[in-house]
């Protein structure tokens, strides 16, 4: 009987089905459901917050605004100052995944494929630096842009945000460059191809997955950076948004629907460039863990 | 037309003018008010940065910033005002200081004056004021402890900076069926017993997290129940009779549910929050509530007092700081800035500006009290009297660079804080944690006493 009773079982269509199923059916949707709220939630609450009158923020603590506003919105965009640290967040952060990337592509082209003394020492440096915590080098860098006077200026900011993105992006480039077979570049050579040649046309389109995550990692920083912003700058038509927004921080009051409607305008940029480049940051993360 | 007398904000120094007045052979002079010098009508020239700490409102920042550029039109001077956010101010002045990039003047917050008097960085500005003393009916004496040391002044007070209890009346009527606030601490307890009602409303919003709100909080119910930080000799004081009563009350508070189950982990804005969102029916801040509720929400508004912090058994001792402004000895320009400083400390300018923030920066000068801005206005009628009463916090010994520092080191260190939910959170007993609190106290004073 017991024997008859668990070839029922075996025999069970729901049982079979959800044996080889219930990872593609069930446990994978649940899971990612779960994972989405515990993500986008925070998003929802800012969104929610950015839409609802002062009073409500405070009173009516729910995720759907019983009253919705755009008040927030209209403040940020015509009666602040808002447009103008987003055009200068858009400045110093281009110009800083620009020159990053340049140097750190010929950085990493010249510590892969030629032979010179001090080159490992060099390529172990790179990384170094990049392992001091900014905390410590806020005042001497300070000092430096002062003499220099970079202060007050965007250039000061790209200057500085460029000694932390450049160390990275090199390391990961050199990651990236390290697993072209170096048959292709000789071949090129033999070609009678210049190693510039071979860099923009061997290295730089294999390399476009490890490029898109240097990019995207020197722009956030550089989008997202505030102690050194704060520091640098103290005019009003030089500041980015990181150090701009505090200024919906008023003591101990908080302007918390300006906050969260500058907040999600500002979180835009990075979301729009995740999105686009999504396939080949996935790809250029593998292959800088994986290949390094 | 100033009512409050006026000193002429000149164009020139009172040295430069003696030496103006002696070129130019008798010019026409302008007479100055109260037997002061009259000036010249010499530029000043060259330029000058001022850093601020945002006020309450941009209306207020920008008429700050007006004012001093028109002075400086006046005078050829190049003037430029830059608020920035208070919660970092510290350490972009700090930084400043540090890399020789100092401003020429700086809006001092907290016990900045002292800190920075203390190793000889900024200028003496006792003659100024001695001069601005003069308007007004003078600067509230609680607020001087702040800005002077050894006998000198290191910055001029441009507002009061008080602490009172925001007090929701309708909850009150309901516990007493009066609405006026509780007066000591014991009928607070009572009122609070009341109205509790959670999750959703708490009697007492006392913030217990690890932020200075906290820290204030907790010394003023030390001082109200006969405690002290320090002894008369500047020496660690806590463990007493009074510190131990203060923290068996909070203790009490707390595990009786009247405080909200969140405050350990609040910050300085929680508790605004929490007395906006209608949660905690008393709770103990600056003015900056009142200023929410003025625009956003009436009702509220309708049922709220700003009352003095309630006494306890040794009776009520409210803090009081306040918001000066300092020249650093580093600026080029030391003349102009202390021109620029007296054309905004004159009253009729600093009431326009208290005007245009809304009633948080409460009037530096005594008799500003009469304004109608503040006298036909209930919710700032007990502001006096607190400042009269206010207690700093080196009671009862005298405010020293030295002690001064260490007790700022404390405030860093956040030992009250500590304190304070070492008996909530942790449960401890309050006689051994205020022990330990005051142990950390010695320890620290020590540390920083090494380092001077």
């Amino acid at each position: 009987m017991i024997q008859a009773a668990s070839g029922d079982r075996a025999q069970n269509p729901i049982l079979k089905w959800l044996r080889r199923n219930a990872l593609h059916s069930i446990v994978l949707p649940v899971g990612i459901t779960i994972f989405l709220i515990w993500t986008l939630f925070p998003y929802l609450w800012i969104l929610a917050t950015s839409l609802k009158p002062n009073r409500d923020i405070f009173v009516n603590a729910t995720i759907i605004p019983e009253r919705v506003t755009l008040e927030h919105y209209r403040y940020i965009v015509t009666s602040s100052d808002f447009q103008t640290y987003f055009r200068n967040s858009a400045i110093v952060a281009i110009t800083t995944t620009l020159i990053a990337m340049l140097i750190a592509v010929f950085a990493a082209y010249a510590l892969t494929r030629l032979r010179f003394i001090g080159r490992e020492f060099v390529a172990r440096a790179t990384i170094v630096t990049y392992l001091i915590p900014a905390s410590l080098l806020f005042i001497p860098l300070f000092q430096v842009a002062f003499q220099l006077k970079l202060t007050d200026r965007l250039w000061g900011l790209v200057i500085i945000y460029l000694i932390f993105s450049v160390p990275f992006s090199t390391w990961m480039t050199i990651s990236y460059f390290n697993t072209v077979p170096s048959e292709l570049q000789d071949a090129a050579l033999v070609d009678g191809a210049s190693r510039v040649r071979a860099l923009f046309s061997i290295f730089l389109p294999l390399s476009l997955p490890a490029l898109a995550v240097v990019a995207l990692f020197t722009f956030t920083v550089a989008w997202n950076e505030f102690l050194f912003a704060l520091l640098l700058i103290s005019r009003d038509s030089q500041k980015t948004i990181p150090v701009g927004l505090t200024e919906f921080v008023r003591g101990d009051t908080y302007q918390w629907g300006r906050l969260m409607a500058g907040s999600l305008i500002a979180s835009l940029p990075p979301v729009i460039i995740y999105f686009v480049s999504q396939r080949w940051v996935v790809s250029g993360l593998a292959g800088g863990a994986i290949k390094g | 037309m100033h009512r409050y007398g006026r000193l002429l904000t000149p164009r020139a120094s009172r040295r430069s003018i003696l030496k103006g007045t002696a070129a130019a052979g008798g010019a026409s002079l302008l007479a100055g008010s109260g037997g002061k010098p009259a000036f010249s009508r010499q530029e000043l020239g060259g330029s000058l940065t001022v850093w601020g700490v945002v006020s309450f409102t941009e209306a207020g920042d920008e008429l700050l910033g007006q004012q001093m550029r028109d002075w400086g039109d006046e005078n050829g001077v190049e003037v430029e005002y830059v608020a920035l956010p208070g919660s970092d101010y510290a350490t972009k002045v700090a930084t400043a200081v540090e890399s020789g990039a100092v401003p020429d003047v700086v809006m001092m917050i907290a016990d900045l004056t002292i800190f920075y008097a203390s190793q000889g960085r900024l200028v003496d500005l006792s003659d100024l004021f001695g001069e601005l003393n003069q308007l007004a009916g003078g600067i509230w004496p609680s607020l001087l402890p702040h800005v002077q040391a050894d006998g000198k002044t290191y910055s001029i007070p441009m507002e009061a900076d008080v602490s009172v209890m925001y007090t929701r009346l309708d909850l009150v009527e309901e516990a007493t069926g009066e609405r006026t606030p509780p007066t000591t601490l014991d009928e607070l307890e009572e009122i609070a017993r009341e109205v509790t009602d959670p999750p959703r409303q708490f009697g007492i919003g006392l913030t217990l997290g690890r932020a200075p709100d906290t820290v204030g909080q907790i010394q003023q119910l030390i001082f109200a129940d006969g405690g002290t930080l320090v002894d008369e000799s500047g020496a660690p004081a806590l463990a007493s009779e009074g510190a131990v009563k203060a923290l068996t009350r909070v203790k009490r508070w707390w595990d009786d549910g009247l405080i909200p189950q969140d405050s350990p982990s609040w910050d300085d804005s929680s508790n605004n929050t929490s007395y906006q969102s209608y949660q905690s029916a008393f709770v103990f801040n600056p003015a900056s509530i009142l200023g929410y509720l003025e625009q956003n929400d009436p009702e509220l508004l309708e049922d709220t007092a700003q009352a003095a912090f309630p006494s306890g058994d040794a009776g009520a001792f409210p803090s009081a700081g306040t918001w000066s402004w300092a020249i650093f000895n580093d600026s080029e320009n030391v003349e102009a800035a202390t021109e620029l400083i007296r054309h905004i400390m004159q009253p009729d300018n600093l009431q326009a500006v208290y005007e245009e923030v809304g009633g948080r920066w409460y009037p530096a000068y005594i008799d500003l009290q009469n304004e109608p801005f503040w006298a036909e206005r209930p919710a700032f009628e007990d502001f006096p009297t607190i400042l009269e009463n206010a207690r700093e916090p080196w009671y009862p010994a005298e405010g020293t660079p030295l002690l001064i520092t260490q007790l700022s080191a404390v405030d860093q260190r956040l030992i009250l804080a500590d304190l304070a939910q070492a008996v909530t959170v942790n449960g401890a007993d309050p006689e051994q944690a205020v022990q330990e609190a005051h142990d950390a106290m010695v320890q620290t004073f020590e540390e920083v006493a090494s380092n001077e």
